[in-house]
């Protein structure tokens, strides 16, 4: 299978429709996904997903190496941001979100929960995207960095403008608020 | 939703639940991409021709060397001066890009070249518009 990087870089070489076609394929559920917890509303999470791949598309020759998936999602936050702007429902990052400074990584040490825990629930996809969306703004984009695009903390924190400590922190405090909505053992 | 192994990929499921890329929506991304290909790619073919005026200035400094306007004396060329055929050569594929459809023959001088090219466009337009002539 073509990797990610060998696609963008045939679209921005060479013009190739196809190879762009198969990278939109590939990261269309999580991305669409995303947008939806961060807009909250399908449509305009639609709209930001044309606006991200038009975005991707005119920035491919610009791409440099890294993570693709990476790339994309700070891609996809950015559009997000701008719709919420231009629905002036833009809500500015706040510290309150969470206990702010690198010395909340300390006590935190990856801010997820053990990899190989079972967790048990009889929440909904409905609940799960309800308690997302209650989420402060910084929360919930973390999260959503974290879980859909499936970003390091230091991305996240390169993408937002936070320090490391904040990000994880937010993961943190998330990890506790929807473990107590979905009622998780 | 059951029960599932970890509490990112219970999470993800959740969010990702009936989530789908619309035919549809493909296709207008496709869209998209085509003309954003397209317009690069026009913009290249304007840089590489330098421009409506650029082309000819450039065929024409061509023609200078070969003329022996600028020659070795005057121009640090370790190889000496461009031969005409080769001028012509170059002249033809900037034609043949401009849909100049008929090829130049090797007795062509670089002057007779040059103007064929500046003529292609049009000899293409007019042929485009008749077709039965």
């Amino acid at each position: 299978m073509t990797d990610d990087a060998e696609l963008l870089r045939a679209y921005a070489r060479r013009g190739d429709v196809a190879s762009l076609s198969a990278l939109v394929r590939r990261h269309a559920v999580w991305m669409q996904a995303m947008l939806r917890g961060m807009l909250r509303s399908p449509a305009d999470a639609d709209d930001a997903f044309q606006e991200t791949w038009a975005r991707v598309m005119k920035a491919a020759g610009s791409y440099r190496g890294g993570k693709v998936k990476s790339y994309l999602a700070t891609v996809a936050r950015s559009a997000a941001i701008d719709a919420m702007r231009r629905a002036g429902r833009f809500v500015p990052l706040d510290a309150a979100d969470g206990e702010r400074g690198e010395s909340a990584a300390e006590s935190v040490p990856d801010g997820s929960p053990d990899p190989g825990e079972r967790f048990e629930s009889s929440a909904t996809a409905e609940d799960v995207r309800a308690a997302v969306c209650e989420l402060p703004e910084g929360q919930r984009q973390v999260v959503l960095m974290r879980i859909e695009a499936e970003m390091t903390f230091r991305e996240i924190a390169d993408s937002m403008g936070v320090p490391l400590g904040t990000a994880l922190t937010w993961m943190h405090s998330a990890t506790i608020a929807l473990r107590k909505r979905l009622g998780g053992a | 939703m059951g029960e599932k192994n970890g509490f990112e990929d219970f999470i993800r499921r959740g969010l990702e639940d009936g989530v789908v890329l619309e035919p549809g929506r493909l296709a207008s991304i496709e869209a998209l991409a085509a003309a954003e290909a397209a317009r690069r790619g026009s913009s290249g073919r304007f840089r590489f021709r330098l421009g409506a005026w650029g082309g000819p200035t450039l065929a024409a400094a061509c023609l200078a060397v070969v003329c022996g306007v600028w020659g070795p004396s005057n121009l640090s060329c370790r190889r000496g001066a461009v031969p005409e055929s080769a001028v012509v050569q170059a002249i033809g594929l900037l034609a043949a890009n401009d849909g100049e459809e008929d090829g130049f023959s090797g007795s062509l001088s670089a002057a007779d070249a040059l103007l064929a090219w500046m003529d292609a466009p049009y000899k293409a337009a007019l042929s485009a518009s008749s077709p039965g002539d």
